[in-house]
C-alpha cells in the first residue's frame, strides 16, 4: 500500500521553516529615517529592533517575545512536517490543527503590532508616519524648538510580509486537503474468474 | 489523541513563557533593563559614543557637535567684474555615520534688512566618519548691497550681518531657521583671492 502524504502541508512546512529563516535577516516592515538613513526601525514577528547611528538597539523584552515567536513558528512547521508524512494517524489532526495556524497568528501578531505601533506615534507626536512610501514629515514645535525640521522618511513592506501571507495560504490549502489526504485508501482486487 | 493535544498546548505555552521568564530571571535585580536598551542606558548617563566618533581628531575639544557646526575657514575667491564669490571650508565629521550636506542655503542682509547676497552649496557632499572634507559655498552680491557695505563698513574691521532664510540638508533632515541669526564677519583679507 502506497505511503498517504500530505503534500500541500509537506511544503507549507518547508516554507513556514524558510520564512522563519527569511525573516530573522529580512524585516517584514522597514521604516528609514533621513536619506541615507540616521534611524531605522527593522520589524518582523521574529526580528523587530532599532538601527541607530548604524547601532542595533536591542530592547531585552522585545528579543524574547520575538525568540518566542520564533520557536513557535518553528514548532508549528515541523509539526506541519511531521503531520504531512503521517495523515493517516490518529493524532494528525492535532498535529496540523497545532502547525498551520502558526503563520496566520504571526501575521495577525504582525499587524496588530504594526497597528499599534503606528497610532502610539500618531496620538503622542501628532505626525503622521507612512506605512508605506516616502513623505517629509515636518515636527512638531514641542519637538523642534520653534525651529522647522522636517525629515525624509520612507517606509515599504519587504517580501518576506508578502512571503507569510502566501505561507498562511498555503497553510490553510492543507487544512483543507487533510480531508483527502487523510482518507483511507481503498484497494481494489480484481480477480478473474473461469 | 488528548495526550498529543495535552503536550502542544504545553510546548505552546512554553515556548512563550520560557524564553520570556528567561529574560525576566535575568534583568531581575534591574527591571528597567527589560525595556531599555543598554546603549540608551550609556547615552543618558554621557556616553556619547553611539553618535560620537572618538577618532575624529578633536584633541581638547569637549564639543564634537560645534566642530562640525562651526567651520574652520580655509580660502575665498571673490570675482569683483561678475559679483560672485566662493567661501571653501574645512568640516569635519564627528559622527559614527556618513554625512550627506545635500543642500546648505541662505540669504544675507545688512542688520537694517537690505539683501547683500544669497549663499548656496556648491554641490552635495557626503563625509566619512571621522573625516574632514573641503566645502565651497558660492553667492552672488546684489549691487545695492555693494554700495551698502562700501558706505558702511569699507573702513571696518568687521561687518554685522543677517542670516535670513537659512536651510540646511543633511541626510534629508531639513532644518530651517525661522529666525534671522546676527553674526559679525571679519573684514580680513587673509587667505581671500580676489579677481576682477
Amino acid at each position: 500500500m502506497p505511503r498517504q502524504i500530505n503534500y500541500v502541508a509537506l511544503v507549507a512546512g518547508v516554507l513556514t521553516l524558510v520564512l522563519i529563516a527569511a525573516s530573522v535577516f529580512v524585516p517584514w516592515w522597514q521604516f528609514n529615517v533621513g536619506n541615507p538613513a540616521l534611524a531605522s526601525v527593522n520589524f518582523s514577528p521574529v526580528n523587530f529592533n532599532l538601527a541607530l547611528f548604524n547601532t542595533i538597539l536591542t530592547v531585552p523584552i522585545i528579543w524574547a517575545l520575538n525568540l518566542a515567536c520564533l520557536l513557535t513558528l518553528l514548532a508549528g512547521g515541523i509539526s506541519l512536517l511531521v503531520y504531512s508524512v503521517l495523515p493517516t494517524k490518529s493524532y494528525a489532526k492535532s498535529l496540523l490543527g497545532f502547525g498551520y495556524k502558526k503563520p496566520l497568528y504571526a501575521v495577525i501578531l504582525f499587524m496588530v503590532e504594526l497597528i499599534v505601533l503606528y497610532l502610539s506615534v500618531t496620538l503622542l507626536t501628532g505626525v503622521n508616519l507612512p506605512l508605506i512610501g516616502s513623505a517629509s514629515l515636518q515636527l512638531p514645535d514641542i519637538l523642534s524648538g520653534g525651529i522647522t525640521v522636517k525629515v525624509a522618511v520612507s517606509a515599504f513592506f519587504n517580501w518576506t510580509f508578502y512571503f507569510a501571507i502566501a505561507v498562511v495560504v498555503l497553510c490553510f490549502a492543507a487544512r483543507v486537503y487533510h480531508r483527502k489526504a487523510a482518507k483511507p485508501v481503498t484497494s481494489i482486487s480484481v480477480s478473474s474468474t473461469n | 489523541m488528548q495526550l498529543i493535544g495535552i503536550v502542544l498546548l504545553l510546548i505552546s505555552v512554553g515556548l512563550v513563557v520560557g524564553p520570556v521568564g528567561a529574560v525576566v530571571y535575568i534583568y531581575k535585580d534591574d527591571l528597567s533593563g527589560l525595556i531599555i536598551p543598554p546603549e540608551v542606558k550609556g547615552l543618558v548617563n554621557g556616553d556619547s559614543s553611539l553618535f560620537i566618533n572618538d577618532n575624529s581628531g578633536n584633541d581638547g575639544d569637549d564639543s564634537p557637535f560645534g566642530s562640525f557646526v562651526q567651520p574652520e575657514f580655509v580660502s575665498a575667491n571673490i570675482d569683483n567684474a561678475a559679483r560672485t564669490f566662493s567661501v571653501t571650508v574645512n568640516l569635519t565629521n564627528s559622527f559614527t555615520i556618513d554625512l550627506t550636506l545635500n543642500s546648505l542655503s541662505t540669504d544675507v542682509d545688512t542688520p537694517d534688512r537690505q539683501r547683500i547676497t544669497a549663499v548656496g552649496l556648491s554641490n552635495p557632499y557626503v563625509i566619512a566618519p571621522g573625516e574632514s572634507a573641503l566645502v565651497t559655498v558660492e553667492g552672488s552680491w546684489t549691487q545695492t548691497g555693494e554700495a551698502y557695505f562700501m558706505e558702511h563698513y569699507s573702513t571696518s574691521e568687521a561687518a554685522d550681518v543677517v542670516l535670513v532664510n537659512t536651510v540646511v540638508d543633511v541626510n534629508g533632515v531639513s532644518v530651517e531657521l525661522s529666525e534671522p541669526i546676527q553674526i559679525t564677519v571679519p573684514m580680513s583679507t587673509s587667505g581671500i583671492t580676489v579677481t576682477g
